[in-house]
């Protein structure tokens, strides 16, 4: 029934003038056109009423209308009134008739229609219930007021229809939803990731017990010699280097809770200072929240406290004799962060705010008089900003430093690509000498080649200087080659360079040419071989004319170990796509029933295996978690898998009517109930597709029924016997129940 | 003419004094002969100032097209208004003030007829009222119908099918039917189209479930179906929430 609302005039009776009946009672009423959730209006327009007795007026709206007020003016010669209603979201598009009447005592004495339009609204919302390797259930619901057809399936406005989709993509599900005279097409981004069933090769190399760089040149202002070995064996490393007279070494320890370094190398209390050569210790420990430093003139002590706004971390300095409070802070949001570092009154901030699209970050660094002359940097300020527009990137810096803060320098580039064509154009700034820098460059790429030219120029009191280069560059396999003529006011810049790699020999080379300078010839060249873990370098240049290198990782840590294996029944039938997890990665069993892990570390592995991954009724007899021991660089293991009784099957629907009369069946309701020879029972709800499955049972005679059929369906209780360790395929038949139709022919 | 009843509207739109009815507009009881169900009904005044309000028993009857028809209480064959007893008939809401108002509906111990109906009429007016020579004032009026069905007599429920409405444009197309028994029934239809080889090649079900209540005239909505142009038989089956199922069937033509 729809919702009925009673508006009653209540005609002013006292005035004589309209006491008198009317001739003829006139009555209209004019719809409108509203939106689904909007707010409509019907103008109703009378005259000739009599005022005698009350006139009601009633209407008959459909469910989806809710009348919500009648503002009139007038009275029973002539009036007007506007009844104003509210539509459901879901009213059907469309129009709709609704009915006014206007009674008097009993008799009705006129009747109006009015035709209220509702406008079309297209809309289906779609989530995913269950993500597949193959397959994924999604519930569509028409959420529009059009009936829209969902892969296929008719959604009438607010039904929701529950949809089987096979998995075509790995990130993403497409959908198609299509009217009569809307479509479109959406994607949901999928969770899920389904495993291979081998772990890909480490691509990383395993550090190696020693590595060691030397090298020696003879060059006409002298020679030099210099190496540097390196000692590494799990947590600990140590690393010694030594050139001409000068000898350098530090030995370090470093776990996930605790770091430490001690040695006699470049080192400072914090990162502002210049580093200082000598004897000195840091680490950090209590899971590294306390950080600490010592050398000869300075000492450290700080501690951090962990928020989820960032951090603080508080302590203090020791000097030049003197004590100094140290602050650091750090501020974390999701789209910057600001960190501020205090040490006395040496302060130093930085800061980054912005998305993909616009980015903007800076320093702020205050140097307190008594820092001065031991910090890299003095006081000095930078902003910067970088944007991508599409195919355009905006860069910017701009900084304040010197005595007094009094130099400034400014730094703005712009690209711009399409395609194989990509445009730059940079400035620079001086602020304090004057001197502008322009620079104009594009360049165009086709395959391995790539041509560019650039305009520069520079510009300032005293100097105006132009230039021009052209470039040429070539990148094959394993050659490259590039030219490249620079010319500038006075002069010409020549290069040359190549390279080529064959068999384990690398040569490269540069040669140029300049009129600039009293040496117009340059060249340089590299020859380097490959044998095994070690390269040998020999190179050869104007400056240099001989130089000797040879870097070599000695002694390569065996620590990865492979794990192949076998998930099977008892019966030996390979297991597909049972889910695996060992040391944070996972695999899935092929069709062999094999997967691989490879590069393991440790002594152990434990692997997880995911219940839900395998077949019905198998269960993995050591348990879903089992751990093996890694004593050989490759290990096979089987996982053996029980079955334990079962039953499974379909169910088919024997109909009775012709199909334009069968009814549906709404499989969510119907479920199957076995009661055991004890009274046991179980119990499990049949699926969408009308599939059941019952595992974990004793052998025995069950009674089985079919429960949840509704009126037109019915089953016999049937009984089946469970044999141990055996999976019984149980098809099921329900009958439709006989029902005699009465049929009308229009 | 159009200047003050913009006033008008504007007025009653920013100053809106209305009762609504929070516990819905229709009750389906389902009791055996002489025994008894309360039923609370809910109302709010949504307004800014203090409404009296009214409850009183009324009949209700529909034929077909003319819509719900009011009549006095007792006034009609299957009426139940003497079942019914209102705990308090007339009462004060205040603004934004919530009631509710217990209904006892006792059916009669020797009713041998399969139905009955009754309604509660709600009116509402403010309980300062300022009048002027001339002025019209309107009210609203709320209809909370009450649809007896007796469990021990089965009673007669036939849905006729009155006038197909086939829109080849429209989005929808409809059935007309009335409810030519003597109970209440909420109905939902399932439509088909037969092609000439006997092939479904159109299914849909009705846009929602319609309450009918005896000699009450309705149209059932289908999605428009997309079919080649052709001749098709439709079947479209009804059924009614107590299980009773009717068919129709029709020879259509389907231009594209």
């Amino acid at each position: 029934m729809g919702r009925v609302a009673v508006f009653i005039f209540w005609f002013f009776t006292a005035s004589v003038a309209y006491s008198q009946p009317l001739s003829e009672v006139i009555f209209t009423a004019e719809g409108c056109v509203v939106a689904p959730g909007g707010i409509g209006q019907v103008r109703l327009r009378w005259s000739g009423l009599s005022s005698r007795e009350d006139v009601r007026l009633t209407l008959d709206a459909p469910a989806p209308f809710t009348f919500l007020n009648l503002p009139s003016a007038g009275d029973q010669t002539q009036g007007e009134a506007m009844a104003l209603f509210m539509v459901h979201p879901f009213t059907a598009a469309g129009t709709h008739t609704l009915q006014f009447e206007l009674v008097q005592g009993t008799d009705p004495i006129a009747n109006a229609f009015a035709e209220v339009e509702v406008e079309p609204r297209y809309s289906v919302e779609s989530t995913i219930i269950t993500e597949g390797r193959d397959t994924i259930k999604v519930l569509h619901m028409n959420t529009g007021n059009i009936a829209v057809f969902v892969e296929g399936e008719q959604l009438i406005p607010g039904a929701a229809a529950t949809l089987n989709h096979i998995r075509e993509d790995e990130y993403a599900l497409a959908i198609t939803a299509q009217s009569q005279e809307w479509d479109t097409s959406y994607s949901i981004a999928l969770n899920e990731r389904f495993y291979p069933h081998e772990t890909a090769r480490p691509k990383a190399a395993t550090k190696s017990l020693l590595t060691i760089a030397a090298a020696r040149q003879w060059a006409q202002s002298g020679g030099f010699g210099m190496w540097n070995a390196r000692l590494h064996k799990k947590n600990w490393q140590i690393n010694l280097s030594q050139w001409n007279s000068n000898f350098r070494g530090a030995a370090s320890y470093e776990d996930g809770r605790t770091k430490f370094r001690t040695g006699n190398a470049n080192a400072r209390v914090i990162e502002q200072l210049r580093p200082k050569n000598g004897l000195y210790a840091l680490g950090s420990f209590n899971a590294k929240r306390t950080d600490f430093y010592f050398d000869r003139e300075s000492a450290l002590l700080r501690y951090r406290f962990k928020r989820d706004w960032g951090a603080i971390a508080p302590g203090g300095i020791y000097i030049d004799n003197r004590i100094f409070p140290v602050l650091k802070t750090r501020l974390e949001g999701k789209t910057g962060q600001l960190d501020w570092e205090a040490v006395g009154k040496l302060q130093d901030m930085r800061w980054e705010v912005g998305n993909r699209t616009l980015k903007t970050y800076g320093r702020a660094l205050y140097v307190p008089q008594n820092f001065q002359g031991r910090t890299i940097q003095q006081t000095s300020g930078l902003v910067g900003t970088s944007a991508i527009v599409g195919s355009v990137r905006w860069s910017h810096q701009s900084s304040i430093f010197g005595p007094h803060t009094g130099q400034h320098f400014h730094n703005a580039q712009l690209q711009w690509g399409r395609g194989r064509l990509q445009w730059n154009a940079r400035t620079q700034l001086n602020g304090k000498t004057g001197l502008a820098f322009l620079n104009l460059q594009s360049t165009y790429t086709h395959g391995a080649h790539s041509l560019s030219g650039r305009f520069q120029q520079q510009a300032g009191k005293a100097t105006h200087q132009n230039g021009w280069t052209g470039m040429y560059r070539w990148r094959g396999p394993h050659q490259t080659f590039g030219f490249s003529a620079q010319h500038l006011s006075n002069g010409w810049n020549l290069r040359a360079q190549g390279s080529a790699a064959l068999g384990g020999y690398r040569i490269s080379g540069q040669w140029a040419y300049t009129s600039l300078f009293s040496n117009q010839w340059f060249y340089q060249t590299t020859l380097s071989k490959s044998i095994n873990n070690q390269i040998i370098t020999l190179s050869s240049s104007r400056r240099i004319p001989l130089r000797i290198g040879w870097n070599a990782n000695l002694f390569p840590e065996r620590s990865h170990a492979t794990l192949k294996g076998r998930i099977e029944g008892m019966d030996g039938k390979a297991i597909q796509g049972a889910m695996i997890t060992c040391q944070g990665r996972t695999v899935q069993s092929n069709s062999e029933g094999t997967f691989t892990f490879q590069h393991l570390t440790g002594t152990e592995a434990t692997i997880e295996i995911h219940p839900e991954s395998l077949p019905f009724a198998k269960f993995p007899s050591a348990g879903y978690s089992q751990t093996i021991l890694l004593t050989k660089s490759s290990q096979n293991i089987v996982i053996q898998c029980f079955t334990t009784s079962a039953i499974q099957g379909s169910i088919d629907i024997s109909f009775l009517s012709e199909p334009a009369l069968r009814p549906s069946i709404d499989w969510n309701t119907v479920s199957i109930q076995l009661i055991g020879p004890n009274d046991s029972l179980h119990e499990c709800q049949v699926n969408a597709l009308g599939h059941y499955h019952i595992s974990n049972l004793k052998s025995g005679v069950y009674e089985l029924h079919i429960r949840g059929l509704g009126k037109y369906f019915t089953a016999l209780p049937m009984a089946i016997e469970i044999v141990e360790e055996q999976i019984l395929e149980q098809p099921l038949v329900i009958q439709e129940i006989p029902n005699q139709i009465p049929f009308q022919e229009l | 003419m159009k200047f003050p009843l913009l006033i008008c509207a504007i007025w009653h739109l920013t100053c809106s004094a209305q009762i609504i009815i929070q516990s819905g507009l229709t009750h389906r009881l389902n009791l055996p002969p002489g025994a008894q169900e309360i039923v609370p009904l809910s109302l709010k005044n949504t307004g800014d100032q203090p409404m009296l309000c009214t409850l009183n028993l009324s009949d209700v009857v529909s034929v077909c097209d003319s819509g719900y028809r009011y009549l006095p209480a007792g006034s009609t064959e299957e009426s139940c208004t003497s079942w019914l007893t209102l705990e308090q008939d007339e009462f004060v809401l205040g603004p934004g003030q919530e009631k509710v108002v217990k209904a006892r509906f006792k059916s009669d111990g020797g009713y041998t007829k399969a139905s009955a109906r009754a309604c509660v009429l709600v009116n509402s007016r403010p309980v300062k009222e300022q009048l002027s020579d001339g002025a019209m004032r309107v009210r609203v009026r709320y209809a909370i119908n009450f649809l007896y069905r007796n469990p021990m007599i089965p009673g007669v429920v036939t849905l006729h099918a009155q006038k197909l409405e086939m829109h080849q444009q429209g989005p929808f197309w409809a059935l007309k039917f009335q409810n030519q028994g003597n109970v209440d029934r909420i109905v939902r239809s399932h439509a088909k189209l037969l092609d000439s080889r006997g092939q479904i090649v159109y299914t849909a079900q009705s846009e929602s479930a319609r309450g009918f209540i005896p000699n009450q005239c309705k149209s059932m909505r289908f999605p428009r179906p997309d079919v080649p142009a052709g001749t098709y038989q439709m079947v479209v089956l009804s059924e009614t929430d107590e299980g009773e199922r009717f068919g129709v069937t029709q020879e259509v033509v389907w231009d594209e």
